[in-house]
């Protein structure tokens, strides 16, 4: 297969998506320097979504940008399914499933003398033959992927494909979650295998089309795709009470790594990113850190203090609005009164649906009291903005929240006066 | 290992071809309505379809197929792989995956990928569609048949206000949103687009009659469905129907770069389609972005989240509703 229309690894189309969108520190130009950019293949794949702008250097910043109501699948899992492999492979996985299809078992003597046999292979031509430990190493490797299933007969290893799961009544279920869960790649690659089975059984009844799509999905988010293979190594790890040590990019740019404990993945589904919660093995403390600037998950030991660590990590958290752990010496206290401006206004109910871990006590038939012990009172403000033309009253015992919140107040005030300035 | 060739487009094809072939169903057009529905966008098809040219004609790359003809006596499916079977068994766990009445065949042994408190999601709406009632579960799954099969749909649904109304309508897609993590369906009814909250739903069966539309008075309904469209492709600003609904069609915002700002506002608005950034100052950016009607209330919310970062410039109503908002909260405050 030609590199030109596969990747080697995802991690190159991470960094390139990262540095060189308009929160990254490159642009195109930087890359274009680079012998290893690999900017005409996300172009080639992502150009209906990429968008450019220059800034006043007349530099070119990328960003993505889609209508999610308009996409049926998300296009960055295309990268998932273009993975560079040599032709051998092709003819190993299609021949593999010809000679076990029938459901028997085989040893690998039997796999390659059948192989041999198949005219897919030519020993007599050095790009159509193969080695036998070439063959071993492939059937160890689809074992561990679990398509096949193995089993030691006397002194060897007799293979057969691994049980099948039926999809029958799985293609809503599986289009949905494709598309809303963390690690909705993998659904994809089954949506892939119920798309194939639909289009064959088209074909032999003789009808056209496709199947068409049953969702439709508001406040989506794709970005997170690319950090699939990152987040199974955390998940892996947490299930496994590992300890890992993360490769990170830190704020200034440059590599780092150190030795963690995963807890918990933090999704925000208003935002679009996605956190880890570790113990920080140098810290000794908990901490958040982001999961598109982590690079590599490398496995460790497993630890028995998993359980504990983690309880305390969730006391602390349990009092945190959103994930910044960066100051937790003291709790800060916050209220705020909520009036709605007319009856059936929908304020009051929305208060109460968003509060949280907060507290909402009911004044009135129109005003509402919302009151939250929380590590980070800053945290909050873009959602107590959110009721401002509705705020009776609010009080914080951090006076650089309050500062900050009537200071923007009074901006946005002269910022929307007909005559006013630009900020 | 989640990037394998295992799983990948080219695999996918051939897997198409040989399965078409091996049944007898030979010829450039099998092979290509085989291919029907690669969930790749076209252009990468394109790159597909072009390297199984070789392998449709002339078969040497892959050694394959011999003149059109499988090398293989047979092309079963591959077996999910264990990656695939451990996420379906998550899946298992979540509290949604009840409304599509999954079976659990084959999964018994297989270890969940994760388990359910593993991801947290801390700022969802905190009134999702209640994944639990029966009455809930039986409507959503009438719903999911009508759209899976195209039949119509007599529905009743409580609106907003508590009034009932009633629609015999064609369904069009299920609508979910993870913030609220809610369902609505889309339908046309009468040449008007509806979208029907499905927790709202009073009753619902499948329906032979003529669409129709019936709303309690004085509940607007959108334009029809083709006047929209129509509205949608040649008006660029601000459009409000007979019935007082406004349609905003452009958001247009500047973002300082204070507070990293612009990254957070183009990673919070990426769902929505941008038209054009431009950079108008030293630390200041205009973007423009497509919005949907029903977006309105929202696009409040979000906008003014970000307080004097965020300037709105257009719709109109948008900067009026934000004055008012501004006003009435300096009033309030006594400023």
């Amino acid at each position: 297969m030609p590199a030109g229309d596969t990747i080697k690894d995802i991690s190159t189309v991470r960094e390139v998506l990262r540095e060189c969108s308009v929160f990254g520190d490159k642009t195109r130009e930087d890359f274009v320097r680079d012998p290893r950019h690999e900017l005409a293949k996300i172009d080639q794949w992502l150009y209906r979504y990429k968008h450019e702008f220059r800034d006043r250097e007349n530099r070119k910043h990328v960003f993505l940008s889609l209508d999610a109501r308009d996409v049926e699948r998300n296009p960055l899992y295309v990268f998932f399914k273009i993975g560079r492999f040599k032709d051998n492979d092709i003819r190993f996985h299609f021949g593999l499933l010809d000679i076990l299809g029938d459901g028997r078992e085989a040893t690998l003597d039997e796999i390659e003398t059948a192989l041999g046999r198949s005219g897919i292979f030519d020993a007599s031509n050095d790009a159509l033959s193969f080695e036998t430990s070439i063959l071993r190493r492939k059937l160890e490797e689809y074992s561990r992927l679990g398509i096949l299933r193995n089993r030691k007969v006397g002194r060897k290893y007799v293979y057969a494909l691994a049980p099948d799961v039926s999809l029958s009544g799985w293609q809503p279920a599986v289009s949905f979650f494709s598309e809303t869960s963390l690690l909705g790649v993998i659904g994809s690659f089954v949506c892939d295998r119920i798309a194939r089975a639909s289009a064959l059984a088209r074909l032999d009844s003789g009808t056209g089309g496709r199947d068409a799509p049953l969702f439709v999905f508001r406040h989506h988010y794709i970005h997170h795709a690319l950090d699939a293979e990152i987040i199974l190594g955390v998940l892996d790890a947490i299930g496994r009470h590992c300890m890992v040590t993360f490769g990170y990019l830190s704020k200034n740019g440059a590599r780092i790594e150190f030795l963690a404990l995963p807890l918990r993945i933090y999704q925000s589904v208003q935002s679009g990113r996605v956190h880890v919660l570790a113990w920080n093995a140098r810290g000794r403390c908990a901490a958040v850190y982001r999961a598109d600037r982590i690079l590599d998950v490398k496995a460790g030991e497993s630890v028995a203090w998993f359980e504990r660590t983690k309880e305390a990590a969730d006391r602390v958290m349990s009092h945190i609005w959103g994930v910044s752990l960066k100051d937790r010496q003291k709790m800060q206290h916050l209220e705020m009164t909520v009036r709605a401006r007319y009856r059936g206004d929908f304020v009051l109910t929305r208060l109460a649906q968003e509060k949280r871990f907060g507290n909402v006590v009911r004044v009135d038939e129109m005003t509402a009291r919302f009151e939250i012990d929380t590590y980070d009172a800053m945290e909050l403000m873009p959602w107590v903005r959110t009721f401002i033309g509705n705020i009776a009253d609010i009080q914080c015992t951090d006076a650089v929240f309050l500062d900050t919140f009537y200071v923007d107040l009074r901006r946005c005030f002269s910022m929307y006066q007909p005559e006013g300035d630009v900020g | 290992m989640i990037l394998h060739e295992v799983y990948s487009c080219y695999f996918d094809a051939v897997s198409r071809i040989l399965q078409a072939a091996c049944a007898g169903k030979r010829g450039r057009g099998c092979y290509m309505a085989a291919l029907s529905g690669l969930s790749l966008p076209a252009e990468i098809q394109e790159t597909v379809d072009r390297k199984l040219g070789l392998i449709a004609g002339e078969a040497d790359s892959y050694r394959l197929m011999d003149e059109g003809r499988p090398l293989v006596s047979r092309c079963p499916e591959m077996p999910l792989t264990l990656l695939e079977k451990r996420w379906l068994k998550a899946v298992l766990l979540d509290p949604r995956v009840r409304l599509f009445g999954v079976s659990a065949e084959g999964l018994e042994d297989v270890t969940p990928l994760y388990a359910p408190g593993d991801i947290v999601v801390y700022d969802r709406g905190g009134d999702p569609d209640p994944w639990d009632d029966a009455r809930y579960i039986e409507h959503f799954r009438t719903v999911l048949e009508a759209v899976e099969t195209r039949r119509c749909l007599k529905v009743s649904w409580l609106c907003r206000e508590g009034l009932k109304c009633v629609a015999v309508c064609e369904p069009d897609r299920i609508e979910y949103s993870e913030v609220d993590d809610k369902f609505r369906l889309w339908a046309d009814a009468d040449a008007h687009e509806i979208k029907i909250n499905i927790s709202r739903i009073v009753d619902c069966v499948m329906s032979d009659a003529p669409l129709r539309l019936d709303l309690p008075e004085g509940l607007g309904k959108t334009p029809p469905v083709q006047q929209m469209r129509e509205v949608q492709a040649s008006y660029r600003g601000n459009f409000q129907d007979e019935m007082g609904d406004i349609h905003p069609e452009a958001l247009v915002i500047e973002v300082s770069e204070e507070r990293r700002a612009l990254e957070r506002a183009l990673i919070h608005f990426s769902h929505f389609q941008k038209q054009e950034v431009e950079q108008v100052s030293e630390a200041r950016y205009r973007i423009r972005m497509s919005i949907d009607a029903d977006d309105r209330q929202e696009i409040v919310r979000r906008v003014v989240s970000f307080g004097p970062l965020v300037r709105v410039l257009e719709p109109a109503w948008l900067v009026a509703e934000l004055r008012e908002r501004i006003r009435a909260q300096m009033a309030m405050f006594g400023m």
